[in-house]
């Protein structure tokens, strides 16, 4: 099993104005998620993330910039860490990611496998 | 362990628990401060929505959505005060919020008095009813513009018109953010009542085309009405009657829809799926409903209503009972649409013409489907299939529902063929 990063984009366009009963039918939707990776043993760890944040550059990481974006479409809302035998199998367990809708999308990266490496 | 946490949220969970919120925030900020209140209770139920979807749901998620609505409530006082000791460049230190204040915001007594001073203000009988409605619905039923809009059939923009008149009045006119005592009470709720009864009856047969019954009025109007009924001051005889009714009716919601999601109307239900505990709570209101000197309209039609609830079988309804409760109502309040249903009562209670004859007398109903489609069924009952036709054929065409329009259809074309003889 591999291990790999679902970092969430967007998602939240219509936020503001959503009614309660619809940020609560969303959120039970993200539970069902959840629960069912759980339940296949594919769930590892998961946070969202509040929006905003700096950028840290320059030598001696002397330039700090507010960001990272300001686009709603770019703003990290969050990320998994799930199990997949692939890359095939983690972009599949994306189908279930309830935010589509509203305009989210999934950047599915594979974590490096040390173990692989070093042919253990 | 998810699966528990699924569990401890109930259903209308955020939609219920905001219309508390507001009223309560509203009671702490003040009335011009209503549109603050829904913001932050919008902040509060976003900030829950992201952290519990991934799985951080708290112990006590009620507690922690007045827990954190509190906390930008005093936020929000600390700004306000800051302010105009900033412009008039004041610098003795700042009033501490008084711990008091907030500190009992969210007691389970504290948040139902202040929903029924919200609903008392929204209620007022100086806002136009469909405005109390509308108004009644966004602030304690945490219901949006949209889904207001949505469920009574109109557009978004009517349904804010309406509430920004309520809440026009509700400012100019000082409408105090109070529960009405004594000598004031009684009129003041009988508004309430009324709008509660009119929630309850466009949720229990909805103008709505797809959906007949909208199970979310429904309960809103039920749930409100339940707390009136835990109050001293509102426990009134006509609170409970209108509870009663409520009860009756709710009882009946999911046995007049079948699996296809096609009507069937009161003859044809199968009686064993009445909701039982409805229908015995029906009557535990209906005996509190009943005090010396006292009758309201709600009496009368939970009356009726109980006299359904408890007959075995359509053939064994009590339609003299029935028609009488009718003749009581129609002398209180002479409407047409009482005198339609004292007129199929009739059809029962006394005989198919005598119904045909009420129901010709009928004026001010000619635009209402309800009416055609009795005219024609008394006309089926007396053999005059030509005019049962065309009646179902008016009816038809007056209808928005769907749903209603097949079941006339059906009942139309099986007037030669009659499938139930």
């Amino acid at each position: 099993m591999e291990q790999f990063m679902l970092i969430f984009h967007g998602g939240s366009d219509d936020a503001q104005q959503r009614s309660p009963e619809a940020m609560q039918a969303n959120m039970a939707k993200w539970m069902a998620w959840i629960e069912k990776l759980e339940k296949s043993g594919k769930y590892v760890s998961g946070e969202p993330l509040l929006p905003g944040g700096k950028i840290v550059s320059g030598s001696n990481g002397s330039v700090v910039t507010d960001g990272p974006f300001t686009e709603g479409k770019e703003v990290v809302g969050g990320f998994f860490i799930i199990k997949a035998k692939d890359m095939n199998e983690a972009v599949a367990i994306c189908k279930d990611y309830p935010d589509f809708q509203t305009g989210g999308t999934i950047q599915v990266r594979q974590v490096m496998n040390v173990n692989e490496m070093v042919g253990k | 362990m998810q699966d528990a946490n699924t569990a401890k949220l109930v259903d209308h969970l955020f939609r219920h628990e905001s219309g508390k919120m507001v009223a309560v925030l509203t009671k702490l900020l003040g009335f011009k401060n209503l549109d603050t209140a829904h913001d932050i209770i919008q902040d509060t139920l976003l900030s829950a929505m992201t952290l519990w979807s991934y799985g951080k749901l708290p112990e006590n998620p009620t507690a922690w959505l007045y827990h954190v609505a509190r906390n930008k409530a005093i936020d929000f006082l600390r700004r306000e005060q800051a302010r105009p000791r900033i412009q008039s460049g004041f610098s003795q230190s700042l009033d501490p919020i008084p711990e008091t204040a907030t500190a009992n915001l969210f007691l389970e007594t504290e948040i139902e008095d202040s929903v029924l001073r919200m609903m008392f203000a929204c209620c007022h009988p100086d806002i136009p009813i469909e405005s109390r409605i509308a108004m009644a619905l966004k602030t304690l039923g945490g219901m949006t513009s949209r889904e207001i809009a949505h469920a009574f059939l109109t557009s978004e923009d009517t349904i804010i018109k309406r509430i920004y008149r309520a809440r026009e009045k509700i400012k100019n006119e000082k409408i105090p953010l109070d529960v009405p005592v004594s000598g004031a009470l009684l009129p003041r709720l009988e508004s309430v009542l009324q709008v509660l009864y009119l929630l309850f009856n466009e949720g229990y047969n909805s103008s709505h085309p797809d959906t007949l019954i909208r199970h979310d009025l429904c309960s809103e109007a039920m749930r409100l009405c339940h707390l009136l009924t835990r109050h001293t001051d509102t426990d009134k005889p006509a609170t409970n009657a209108l509870m009663a009714l409520m009860c009756f009716q709710a009882s009946r919601l999911d046995s007049r829809i079948d699996q296809h999601g096609n009507i069937i109307t009161l003859k044809y239900q199968d009686r064993s799926t009445w909701n039982r505990q409805l229908i015995s709570r029906g009557f535990h209101y209906l005996d509190r409903a009943a005090e010396l000197n006292s009758f309201s309209l709600y009496h009368l039609e939970a009356g009726i209503a109980s006299v359904h609830a408890a007959s075995p079988s359509f053939e064994q309804t009590d339609w003299k009972a029935i028609y009488h409760l009718y003749e009581i109502l129609y002398s209180i309040n002479p409407s047409p649409v009482v005198a339609l249903n004292k007129a199929i009562a009739s059809s029962y209670a006394v005989s198919a013409q005598s119904a045909l004859d009420a129901l010709q007398n009928i004026k001010g109903l000619e635009n209402n489907h309800l009416y055609y489609a009795s005219l024609a069924e008394v006309c089926l009952g007396l053999g005059k299939n030509e005019d049962a036709r065309n009646y179902f054929d008016s009816a038809i065409s007056l209808t928005d529902s769907k749903l209603e329009k097949e079941l006339l259809k059906q009942k139309r074309d099986a007037v030669d063929f009659p499938a139930h003889p």
